[in-house]
């Protein structure tokens, strides 16, 4: 779920085969305009191994195009007597009916900040090729050059608008969670963990660390290229003045001399 | 990289200046042309874009010939070195070949060759600057350029159509600066816009199709834009004046001194036809087959083009001596005065076909001597220049 794109509302998938009668699968809606469905597991007395590996094929079927580094899908949590399978676009929880909506919270919140955190890492990823080609541009314009101010432009604010995202989205992360703990913090504390989201977090602050600095230096580059061409404008300007004067006296003095 | 709309332009240009000295040396005269009494007077307004057409085409060719060298990395310093000896080996012929054509009198008298000099050591000037200053440059010399004359007197320097002065150095200077043949006010204008069009227009051969729609769409729109101030300041000249017996030529039109109105209407004529030319045959057609020219000559004729344009310095030069120095022998061994006959030679009909003639023999003649890799004038040049 990048959340640099729109992405098409899923239509729900079948229920799994396996699951229990009472089982339902829900769609949550995510910021950024798809959606996240929800397998919801009635609990009985106690859960048969074929129901909760029903429930993780389920889930598992839909992350072969998701990749997040060396992070293996769906990530399984037990916790509170509740069984919960989670990847990206699909989550599966086995508990009691009285939970389902502590548990549905839980999963829209992570899966949010999750996929926001993808889309940065995402854009940064797509970032460093430019980088590479626009490394030149650090040390300085010439005229030639000069027409690519608008594309750094672009660029520049593609990076800091990452750089944003990302500082608003730190805040969320690094916020403690409830106390005393509940079961959708847990939910979201185990799951910010085993999905390295604090690394990861620092990861890419770090990487847009440099590629903010490198595009501020172009801007730089860019803003003492101009404001110097201008300077030179109004120079030549002068020289040309001077030297229309100077024709003008020189060619009245020639003149007179050959009178 | 050759573009052929310059190619075409610059055999055209050529082409113009081999029947118009042909005619004019040999048959007319400036005054039967200002009487409006000239035969071939309706036909003779094009011939005033030669020279013009072909100072442009020396700025724009510099902005292509810099491009190709600095794609090849070659250095800064090496380029300079190598535009400063070209602009001082054409100062130099320029001033040699007037002294061997023209004869020792006429040494300075300020023709197209010592103007090209110049302008490539001002080129040389102006290429790190931003665009903008070649153009200031250019219109402070067109600006400056009839206060110039205005000063030194500029009719007192033209008799019988011909700049006369002495061997003084305030003749010679002023003749370099205002009122000699091809001074550098104003005509500096045409070789620095040029520079500017062939640094927008022609940069980057690797610009993509819809670049190359721009370029020519620009210079369209800046040649009508040209023309419409021409016709402005025709009318302008017209107010001032109620002399108007020349019907044929507009009012204000004058080569010698070049008038705003000549000024912007070559100008606007080099616009229109450069932007043109570029839009048929160098621009790819957009979308489908983006590697070929809307109007595609047939290879003989691509190559004739091409093969003029990379002599036209040398035909320039060879078409002076083939039908000059005949001129000066003849008048010795008839009137013991080498210019006995300039101008009254043969008529004018008879003097076109000589420059049609030797228009004709220049194709097969170059291709004989690039084939056998003799030396022409370009070829000296780029040895003298450009080595090391």
């Amino acid at each position: 779920m990048n959340a640099d794109s729109t992405v098409a509302p899923l239509a729900t998938p079948m229920l799994p085969e396996g699951v229990p009668a009472g089982s339902r699968i829900e769609l949550l809606p995510s910021a950024d305009g798809g959606s996240h469905a929800l397998l919801l597991v009635p609990a009985g007395t106690g859960e048969s191994l074929d129901v909760v590996e029903a429930a993780r094929c389920w889930v598992a079927e839909s992350v072969a195009a998701d990749s997040r580094g060396p992070i293996a899908f769906p990530v399984l949590l037990r916790l509170y007597n509740v069984e919960l399978a989670w990847s990206p676009t699909r989550s599966a929880a086995i508990a009691v009916e009285e939970r389902f909506a502590t548990i549905r919270d839980a999963v829209v919140d992570f899966t949010n900040l999750e996929a926001e955190l993808h889309g940065i890492e995402t854009g940064i990823a797509e970032a460093w090729p430019n980088y590479e080609a626009d490394l030149s541009f650090a040390y300085g314009f010439t005229e030639a050059t000069l027409g690519q101010r608008e594309r750094l432009l672009g660029r520049y604010a593609q990076v800091m608008s990452l750089h944003g995202r990302l500082a608003r989205l730190t805040r969320r992360i690094t916020q403690p969670a409830p106390q005393p703990p509940t079961l959708a913090g847990q939910i979201g504390e185990r799951l910010r963990e085993r999905l390295r989201v604090e690394e990861r977090d620092e990861a890419a602050d770090g990487e847009l660390e440099v590629l903010c600095g490198h595009y501020d230096a172009c801007g730089q580059r860019a803003s003492d290229y101009t404001i110097a061409r201008r300077e030179n404008m109004l120079s030549w300007t002068i020289i040309i003045l001077l030297v229309i004067e100077t024709l003008l006296f020189a060619a009245d003095l020639l003149a007179s001399a050959g009178t | 990289m050759r573009h052929l709309s310059i190619d075409i332009l610059r055999t055209a240009a050529i082409f113009m200046m081999v029947v118009v000295h042909f005619v004019e040396n040999l048959s007319a005269t400036y005054e039967t042309q200002a009487s409006g009494g000239h035969p071939l007077n309706p036909w003779w307004l094009p011939a005033g874009l030669a020279a013009p057409l072909f100072t442009l085409l020396t700025g724009v060719s510099y902005a292509i010939w810099l491009g190709v060298q600095q794609r090849r990395g070659v250095a800064d310093a090496a380029i300079s070195r190598r535009t400063v000896r070209r602009g001082l080996f054409l100062l130099g012929l320029g001033v040699t070949f007037n002294v061997l054509v023209w004869l020792p009198e006429d040494t300075f008298n300020w023709d197209v060759l010592t103007l090209i000099g110049t302008a490539m050591l001002m080129l040389a000037m102006v290429r790190h600057v931003p665009l903008p200053v070649p153009v200031g440059i250019g219109l402070a010399a067109m600006f400056v350029a009839p206060v110039l004359r205005s000063i030194a007197d500029y009719p007192a320097y033209w008799q019988n159509y011909h700049f006369d002065y002495d061997f003084t150095l305030s003749d010679v200077t002023l003749g370099f600066l205002a009122v000699g043949y091809f001074p550098v006010c104003p005509w500096l204008l045409y070789p620095l816009v040029g520079f500017v069009v062939g640094r927008t227009v022609f940069r980057d051969p690797t610009s993509s199709a819809a670049t190359h729609t721009v370029g020519s769409r620009t210079l369209l729109m800046l040649g009508g834009l040209l023309l419409s101030a021409a016709a402005v300041a025709s009318l302008l000249s017209l107010l001032q004046t109620t002399v108007t017996s020349e019907s044929w030529r507009p009012p204000g039109w004058t080569m010698f001194p070049p008038s705003p109105s000549y000024l912007l209407g070559t100008l606007a004529a080099g616009f229109l036809l450069l932007g043109s030319l570029h839009a048929l045959v160098d621009m790819p057609t957009p979308p489908a087959a983006s590697s070929r020219p809307r109007v595609v000559l047939p290879p003989r004729i691509t190559a004739y083009f091409n093969r003029i344009s990379r002599h036209s310095l040398s035909i320039y030069l060879l078409h002076h001596v083939v039908h000059i120095w005949p001129l000066w022998v003849y008048g010795v061994a008839t009137a013991g005065e080498p210019t006995a006959h300039w101008q009254s030679f043969m008529p004018a009909w008879a003097a076109a076909i000589l420059a049609l003639a030797f228009y004709a023999v220049c194709g097969p003649l170059f291709a004989w001597l690039d084939e056998r890799g003799f030396p022409t004038a370009e070829s000296v040049m780029r040895w003298v220049c450009d080595e090391g």
